[in-house]
C-alpha cells in the first residue's frame, strides 16, 4: 500500500512544526507503522533533534536538490524511524531551483519511489513560503496545520490556507487539509480559547486531537535526540500527540489518553465554548 | 474523533481577512505567482499553455518547448483534440490539451490587426 504523505506546515515561524513531526511521526510508529521524516527546513532543526549533526551528514536533501544523490541515498535509520536530512546548505535551493521548471515536482518525483516501502511519510516544511514549502505541499496527500493559539498565528493560518489555494490550483489539485493541531496551548488564557475558537468557526478546520500543552519538556527534548515518546515522558503533550497520531491513523479514541492529555469532555467544552445545544 | 465546531467566530479578529475572496483577485506574476514554474500568469509570455489531464497542472510554454514536448514520442488524438506526450510538470506520459499561451495570442491579433 502506498504511503500518505502529510506536509506539516504553517509559514509561520516557532509554532511547534519540528516538535509536532517528531512526536506524532514517534506515535505513528508506536502504531506499527513504517514512518519516514523529511527534513525541508534548511535551518535543520528537525535533523538536529533527533540527535544529529546536520554538517556531518552527507548526502542531504541539498545533495538530492543540486541532482549528486537521489533522496533514497539520503535515508538515515534512526532508532525510531526513518530521516532525509536536511542542512544548512538547502538555504541556497530556492536559488537553485527558481530557474528551473517543474522545481514544485522535485520532492514529489524522489517520494515516488518510496512511497511502497512507508505507510507514513512527515514533511517537515520551513516557516517560509518559498519553493522549499511548495514542494512539500506540492508532494503531499494531505496537510497539518500546527498553530499556536495567539493573534500572529491566526494570520499564519489565513495566509497558509491562501497558499494552499494556489497550490491547489497549480500543482496538487488532490491536496487536503487534514486540520489543525493546537501547539503551545495554554487554556488558561482567555485569548488561546478564543483564537481557537475562532480559527475553528472562521476557517470550519477540523481540529485533530486535544490541544498539545505547552511543557518545557519538548523544549528540553532536542538534548537527547530522541522524541519524549521514546524518552518514556508521560506528560499531558505526550499524551496529546500519542491521541493525535491514533486520530489520524482513524483509530478509535482512547478515553485515557484523553485524560492525560488534559481533554475531558468537560475540558474540552469549556476550551471549545461549545453549548449543550451545539452537539449533534 | 470529530470535535464539536464552535460557533463562536469573534469580531476582535475580523482585521484578519479571509483567504477566499483574494484569490479571486488580479495576480501579480512577479509576487509570490513567481514561485511556480508551471503558473501561466508566471510566464506571460507562454505561448503554448498545455494542460496534463494526469497531474491536472497547466503548464506555460515557449514554442521551442512546446516542440521539445511534441519531439518525445507522442501520439494525437483528432477526435477529442489532444496529445498523448510526455507532461512537462510531472514528467510522465499523458493526455495533454495544447492550447495558444497569451503570447502567440497577443502574437496573432497584431497580426490580424496589421
Amino acid at each position: 500500500m502506498s504511503a500518505v504523505v502529510y506536509a506539516v506546515a504553517n509559514q509561520k515561524g516557532g509554532v511547534g512544526k519540528t516538535t509536532t513531526v517528531v512526536n506524532v511521526a514517534a506515535a505513528t510508529t508506536e502504531l506499527g507503522a513504517a514512518v519516514l521524516v523529511v527534513d525541508l527546513d534548511p535551518q535543520a532543526c528537525l535533523t538536529f533533534s533527533l540527535g544529529y549533526d546536520p554538517d556531518e551528514l552527507e548526502p542531504s536533501l541539498h545533495d538530492v536538490v543540486v541532482g549528486r544523490s537521489r533522496l533514497l541515498d539520503t535515508i538515515i535509520q534512526h532508532g525510531e524511524f526513518d530521516l532525509a536530512p536536511a542542512n544548512i546548505d538547502l538555504a541556497g535551493a530556492e536559488v537553485t531551483l527558481l530557474s528551473r521548471t517543474g522545481r514544485e515536482f522535485l520532492l514529489r518525483g524522489e517520494l515516488a519511489d518510496l512511497l511502497d516501502s512507508y505507510d507514513v511519510v512527515f514533511v517537515d516544511c520551513p516557516p517560509s513560503l518559498g519553493v522549499l514549502t511548495i514542494n512539500g505541499l506540492t508532494a503531499a496527500d494531505q496537510v497539518l496545520i500546527p498553530v499556536q493559539c495567539e493573534m500572529l498565528s491566526h494570520r499564519g493560518v489565513s495566509q497558509l490556507l491562501d497558499t494552499i489555494s494556489d497550490v491547489r490550483r497549480l500543482t496538487n489539485r488532490g491536496l487536503e487539509i487534514r486540520g489543525l493541531i493546537a501547539t503551545l496551548f495554554d487554556g488558561r488564557t482567555r485569548h488561546s480559547r478564543e483564537v481557537l475558537q475562532d480559527l475553528l468557526a472562521r476557517y470550519e478546520l477540523p481540529l485533530i486531537g486535544p490541544p498539545v500543552r505547552r511543557s518545557i519538556r519538548f523544549a528540553e527534548s532536542p538534548t537527547v535526540g530522541t522524541s519524549l515518546i521514546a524518552a518514556r515522558q508521560d506528560t499531558p503533550g505526550v499524551a496529546a500527540y500519542r491521541a493525535i497520531a491514533r486520530e489520524l491513523a482513524d483509530l478509535e479514541p482512547d478515553a485515557e489518553l484523553l485524560e492525560v492529555a488534559g481533554w475531558s469532555d468537560e475540558r474540552r467544552d469549556a476550551v471549545l465554548g461549545v453549548e449543550d445545544d451545539d452537539r449533534d | 474523533m470529530t470535535e464539536p465546531t464552535p460557533r463562536r467566530s469573534s469580531e476582535r479578529f475580523d482585521r484578519i481577512p479571509r483567504p477566499g475572496p483574494r484569490a479571486d483577485q488580479r495576480r501579480d506574476d512577479q509576487g509570490k505567482e513567481a514561485l511556480y514554474s508551471t503558473s501561466p500568469s508566471s510566464a506571460p509570455s507562454a505561448q503554448v499553455e498545455v494542460s496534463c489531464a494526469r497531474c491536472g497542472v497547466q503548464t506555460g510554454l515557449s514554442l521551442a518547448g512546446a516542440v521539445r514536448v511534441a519531439a518525445s514520442p507522442a501520439v494525437w488524438d483528432p477526435f477529442r483534440d489532444r496529445v498523448r506526450a510526455r507532461c512537462p510538470a510531472c514528467d510522465q506520459r499523458a493526455w495533454l490539451t495544447v492550447r495558444a499561451g497569451q503570447g502567440l495570442r497577443v502574437l496573432l491579433r497584431r497580426r490580424a490587426s496589421e
